[in-house]
């Protein structure tokens, strides 16, 4: 079993936004490495001559004029989830 | 020492001037707009919202295709791009990686008066994040989702560019091409038209290791930006060092590029298809028709200015201004002759340039200053007075209204001529004699003294040619 080294882990956390405790970590890096082994199960699956497929539904084309529709929804109820605001804008923690 | 020779490859984010957003039906024109005032579920991400695709974002794109002599995939189709910033309400960006709607092209640059073909790789949709703001001293950031949405289309070179001069012309091409075909606005203070800037230096064929020179918005600093970052390459190399690759920004005030580390390097972005976007099949027909509504493609024009022996300032001017140009195009095809349309191009680099300085709303068109232009041909007016009645053609009128209207046609008719010049030589005795015994300067009292009496609206050229020989008679 390809096992993950927990530096690997934790990167994967940080890139997913997740915090995780050293117990975590340890049980992370176990699930995860056996996820990639039915990853690798599947890989080894000859393809040969299968179409790659990321969609099911069958449908293509599915796209709409360019014209502007104004939402019915009011601004100010859409904005109502976010943490908090000032002027108008999305007040965030500091990014720059 | 310095046989060092640069490699750059450009990145474009060329903002698409559809209607609405790439996948929602907000505004997509937020100038003066409060923030967060075109927004909508769609484009703040909320819960079970889906995207739906922009046909005039794929349209524009078949365009481009078009001015960058490239293929249309008959396939294409969307991928996620994975990444967490506050600009960005889903945690993705749907862009195109696996099957990009523009491949294999190529962009005309002209350097040192010949024309280089610079590859274009492939240009792809997708959409814009939000505007952040940081407040100076403050300790958050502000967020409008405005933008969020916006169509871009990126466009990447093959790294073919090999001096900083070559890069700006890539630069104005590529301008020239989004904003004559109407895809973009071009407002480049508004971040319509930003890129990336490839850059390595080698003393052989091998590349070296390179650096990105992200987000510049104005091809002076795109110039600036580009020498500083070879000479610096350069030196680094020079003095033994090794070149890191890195993100690199540009500081217009220091005039210098600095280093930006980034967290997450590019193999990050976990792309993987977009689930919610079913693929795009175009067919050849429909191509077709879409790159039949292209009037007149940039680099035709450059080449048939290049002809008429206009100056590389004077093709930049024109091919700037995509009205112009069609007003050139009609006016060709009215006048046909090389040594008019040559006449045509004059008036639209000079007179026509300052009148537009203070006309922002002219409405000359093609046939009408064909029309300026054969009146003067045909000698029914002088270029004197086609230039005094040009601003008004420029503000609408037909030439030759004008003409009828202000009385301005020229005496060409010869017996009506020749009754002044006869009478003009009677009354003036002495200069006669002064031109009899060889003193030819005296002709031009004599023409001036007819323009007098005719208002200038004499032909002079016929004038001259009754003068000379009334005089000797």
């Amino acid at each position: 079993m390809a096992k993950l080294s927990l530096d690997e882990i934790q990167k994967v956390a940080l890139l997913a936004r997740i915090e995780l405790t050293d117990a975590e970590l340890a049980v992370a890096s176990t699930e995860i490495s056996s996820i990639l082994d039915f990853v690798d199960t599947i890989q080894n699956t000859d393809t040969t001559g299968v179409e790659p497929t990321s969609q099911v539904t069958g449908l293509t084309d599915v796209w709409r004029e360019d014209l502007v529709e104004k939402c019915a929804i009011a601004p100010k109820l859409l904005l109502a989830s976010a943490p908090e605001l000032q002027d108008g804008y999305i007040k965030v923690k500091k990014v720059l | 020492m310095s046989t060092y020779k640069p490699t750059i490859g450009i990145e474009i984010h060329a903002q698409l001037a559809t209607n609405s957003k790439m996948f929602c039906g907000c505004n997509n024109d937020s100038r003066g707009a409060l923030p967060n005032t075109n927004i909508c579920p769609v484009c703040l991400a909320l819960p079970g919202t889906l995207p739906v695709i922009n046909k005039g974002a794929i349209d524009m794109a078949i365009k481009l295709a078009k001015g960058f002599n490239a293929e249309v995939a008959r396939t294409t189709s969307f991928d996620r791009k994975n990444y967490f910033y506050p600009d960005s309400p889903k945690g993705y960006q749907i862009t195109q990686m696996d099957q990009p709607i523009i491949k294999n092209g190529y962009v005309e640059i002209l350097v040192g008066g010949e024309f280089k073909k610079i590859g274009i790789h492939h240009a792809h949709l997708e959409e814009d994040a939000g505007k952040l703001t940081h407040p100076d001293g403050a300790d958050y950031s502000l967020v409008d989702f405005n933008r969020a949405g916006t169509p871009l289309t990126e466009i990447v070179s093959e790294p073919e560019i090999k001096s900083t001069e070559q890069a700006k012309r890539y630069l104005q091409e590529v301008y020239n091409i989004v904003t004559s075909l109407g895809v973009c606005n071009g407002d480049m203070e508004h971040g319509n038209f930003k890129f990336d800037l490839n850059v390595s230096v080698s003393t052989d064929s091998t590349l070296g290791t390179r650096t990105e020179l992200k987000n510049l918005n104005s091809f002076r600093n795109a110039e600036r930006a580009l020498n500083y970052e070879i000479a610096r390459q350069i030196e680094v190399l020079e003095s033994g060092g090794a070149i890191e690759q890195e993100t690199r920004g540009w500081n217009d005030t220091k005039a210098v590029t600095f280093s930006q580390r980034s967290k997450e390097q590019a193999n990050d972005y976990r792309y993987f298809p977009e689930p919610d976007l079913p693929p795009i099949t175009l067919s050849q027909s429909y191509i077709d028709q879409i790159q039949s509504q292209i009037a007149v493609l940039p680099i035709d024009v450059r080449k048939e200015l290049v002809q008429l022996n206009l100056n590389a300032d004077e093709q930049d001017l024109l091919l700037a201004q995509p009205k112009t140009i069609l007003i050139f195009k009609d006016a060709e095809q009215a006048l046909k002759k090389p040594e008019l349309i040559k006449k045509a191009v004059n008036w639209l680099v000079g007179d026509y340039q300052s009148i537009l300085a203070s006309n922002k709303k002219p409405l000359l068109t093609g046939q009408h200053l064909a029309e300026l232009i054969e009146l003067v041909e045909n000698g029914d007016i002088s270029s004197k007075i086609a230039k005094s009645i040009f601003a008004d053609i420029v503000a609408g009128d037909r030439p030759s209204d004008i003409v009828a209207q202000k009385g301005l046609k020229q005496v060409s008719d010869d017996t009506e001529l020749e009754g002044i010049i006869k009478k003009i030589i009677l009354d003036n005795p002495k200069p006669v004699d002064d031109y009899r015994s060889g003193n030819a300067r005296v002709l031009g009292f004599f023409v001036g003294e007819v323009m007098k009496q005719t208002k200038g609206q004499a032909n002079p050229s016929k004038v001259n040619q009754l003068m000379i020989k009334l005089l000797k008679e």
